[in-house]
Order: C-alpha cells, then sequence, then structure tokens
C-alpha cells in the first residue's frame, strides 16, 4: 500500500513484532549474501521508496542513526515519514550518514563516498540500501565469499556493471568498507563487503 | 491544518483539554455525539516513559520531577488526509486514539464547531471546576508572612 502524496504514510502496526520479523530477514540476506529473502508487512511506503525499503529503513534505522537520501528520495514525504516513525536526522552528506538511501539503482554514487570505518572500528562504516524494480538469481554478477558455498548469481534491476565494478572495489579494503543492502518490491537481499562480486565476461 | 500562531494556542487548549478529560466522561459525551469517522492508525496507541520537568515557582530553573508513563497515538482521518495526535498520561489506550481522533476532527474546518460545542466545551467546564476546587483547597493552606520593617538599613 501506498500512501497519498502529502498524507503521512502508516509505519509498522505491531512495531516490535514487525521490526523484528523484519530484521531476521535482512539478518538472513546479510547471513547468505545474494539470497533474495521475501518480505512483506504493512508500512506504507511514501513515494518513491518500496515497500520493502520502508520496512528495512524503519527497522534499522533510530535517532541515532543519521539518514542519506539520494536526490530521487529526498522528498518533503519521505523526510517527514521517516523523522514521524523513526526520529532519525537527514543529511547532506554521505561522509556523515550511517545509511544511505538509493532510490535509482541506475545512479548508486561511488561507495568510497561513505563512510568506511576504521581498521580499528569497522563497524563504524555506512550501510547502503539500494532500491531495484527486481531482484533476480537466475543471471547477472556472481556472488563468492562467507555465506555462500560455491557461488551465487545475483541480478538488480537498473544496476550498471561500473557500480558493481564499484562494490567489487569496496570488497578490496575489507575489512574496512560500506555493506549493500538491496531492496526490490517485496524482498531484500545483501552484499556485504565480504563478498566478491564478478561481473561476467562475455564469451 | 493548524499552522499560524493564534491556531497552535488553540490546539494546544483542545488538546489539554482532550488529555487531562476523564475517560469515563470523554467516551460517554464521544457516543452520545454519533459522529462516525474512519481512520487509519498511523503510529500506536503505545505507552512510553517521558521525563517530566518542573520549575520550582514556575520560573526557577527545570529540574527533573520524574518519569511519567504516557500513551500516544497518530491518526489519519480517512477522507481528509488529517493527522490528529495525542498523548494523555496513564496507560489508557483507548483514551489515547479517542483524543486523537477528536484532535483530528478539531482541525476539520466543518465538523470542528461540532466537536468543540458537543465534546470539548462540557470537558472543559469540568476541568475548570475541578482546577477551581484544587486550587481553592491549596488557597486555604497559604500562609502570609508578615514581617515588621526594622530600620536597620536605613
Amino acid at each position: 500500500m501506498q500512501a497519498a502524496s502529502g498524507a503521512l504514510g502508516v509505519g509498522f502496526l505491531d512495531p516490535a513484532m514487525d521490526s523484528s520479523r523484519v530484521f531476521r530477514s535482512i539478518m538472513n540476506a546479510i547471513a547468505w549474501p545474494g539470497r533474495i529473502k521475501k518480505i512483506a508487512t504493512i508500512s506504507e511506503a511514501p513515494e518513491p521508496l518500496t515497500r520493502a525499503t520502508s520496512d528495512v529503513l524503519l527497522t534499522l534505522i533510530d535517532v541515532d542513526t543519521p539518514v542519506w537520501l539520494d536526490s530521487g528520495a529526498n522528498t518533503e514525504d519521505v523526510r517527514s515519514y521517516l523523522r514521524f516513525h523513526t526520529g532519525c536526522p537527514i543529511v547532506d552528506e554521505p561522509a556523515s550518514a550511517a545509511f544511505g538511501v538509493v532510490s535509482n539503482p541506475s545512479a548508486v554514487p561511488s561507495l568510497s563516498a561513505f563512510s568506511q570505518g576504521t581498521p580499528e572500528y569497522p563497524d563504524r562504516s555506512a550501510t547502503v540500501i539500494v532500491q531495484s524494480s527486481e531482484l533476480s538469481n537466475s543471471e547477472g554478477v556472481i556472488f563468492r565469499g562467507p555465506g555462500i558455498a560455491d557461488e551465487q548469481m545475483f541480478s538488480a534491476s537498473g544496476m550498471s556493471d561500473s557500480t558493481w565494478a564499484d562494490i567489487q572495489k569496496n570488497h578490496l579494503g575489507f575489512p574496512i568498507g560500506v555493506d549493500v543492502i538491496l531492496t526490490g518490491p517485496d524482498c531484500v537481499a545483501a552484499c556485504p563487503r565480504s563478498v566478491t562480486v564478478t561481473v561476467r565476461e562475455l564469451v | 491544518m493548524a499552522d499560524s500562531g493564534l491556531n497552535i494556542t488553540r490546539r494546544k487548549k483542545w488538546m489539554a483539554v482532550l488529555a487531562k478529560a476523564d475517560w469515563e466522561q470523554l467516551d460517554t459525551l464521544w457516543q452520545q455525539s454519533k459522529l462516525k469517522q474512519s481512520y487509519d492508525l498511523v503510529r500506536g496507541p503505545e505507552t512510553g516513559l517521558i521525563m517530566a520537568q518542573g520549575r520550582m515557582g514556575g520560573s526557577g530553573a527545570p529540574f527533573n520531577v520524574g518519569e511519567v508513563t504516557v500513551t500516544r497515538c497518530t491518526v489519519r482521518l480517512a477522507e481528509s488526509n488529517v493527522l490528529g495526535h495525542a498523548y494523555v498520561m496513564g496507560r489508557n489506550k483507548k483514551h489515547a486514539e479517542t483524543a486523537a481522533l477528536l484532535d483530528g476532527l478539531m482541525q476539520d474546518p466543518s465538523l470542528g464547531p461540532r466537536v468543540s460545542e458537543d465534546i470539548i466545551a462540557p470537558l472543559q467546564q469540568v476541568y475548570a471546576a475541578r482546577r477551581q476546587h484544587m486550587q481553592a483547597k491549596a488557597a486555604a493552606t497559604k500562609v502570609d508572612f508578615f514581617t515588621l520593617v526594622r530600620g536597620e538599613d536605613d
């Protein structure tokens, strides 16, 4: 369900249960990089966010996590929705954000613009949430790494090869670097910094 | 929507009246008014704690009095998309929900006056009477200190 423009959307009806359910999906998605987990709750996403994206945001962000929104997501509806339901500060600079929200998968900013964490505190890095119209395991790039038995094929509609190359570059800095969460209309997957991404060469 | 300073003052007043009202009376008045409105719960009703602050004599430095149990609720009216908010002391979720709904209705130009007359005014009367009673009781304990001028400073 999508809230009408200008009207404040409904958040979680049962915040404790809904957010733990979504958190479990996100946790599993990160544990098994590339696997697509369904999530379906009742948060009414403000345009242009999908319900999956708003579920993830309502679950992960709070007053202590500054959020950066890309130009597509940086609307009054989204800002007031996040402020009302989570109380999070909204920042202009990706570097000062704990979470980045990218509503346009074909224009993901360079991951190096986000907070990378430090070798002493790699957990202080940002998490970037990229919204796509479709996630699929039947084509695309190859994920390898912890949590993947052999290899995992993955594609997010709209993501360019150069973005995947940037995600691979982000991996090379391990253990510092950002984690990427990918959301579809009603599902979530993840590409944490531990994953090696291979953009398949044309044979 | 309440935007200007005057509207905010008015809204503060009715929200206070709704929050401080006796639940039984609020419910009775609401049932009697026969107003019907469909709405969505945007947040809550949910119960939590807030830190209440006080000022000695109403003007001293603020200090923490203690934590207060508060139930809050936000509703969105189905037709107009208007938001109604309520923060009510205690754990009565129905009270918070009804108060939020009435806050929403009060902002409606056509329904507002009716709600004001049928519900807010009677509640305010009871509240004013209760407050006056408390004030009279407190005033009876007032002690005036008369100090004789000793003229030492002259």
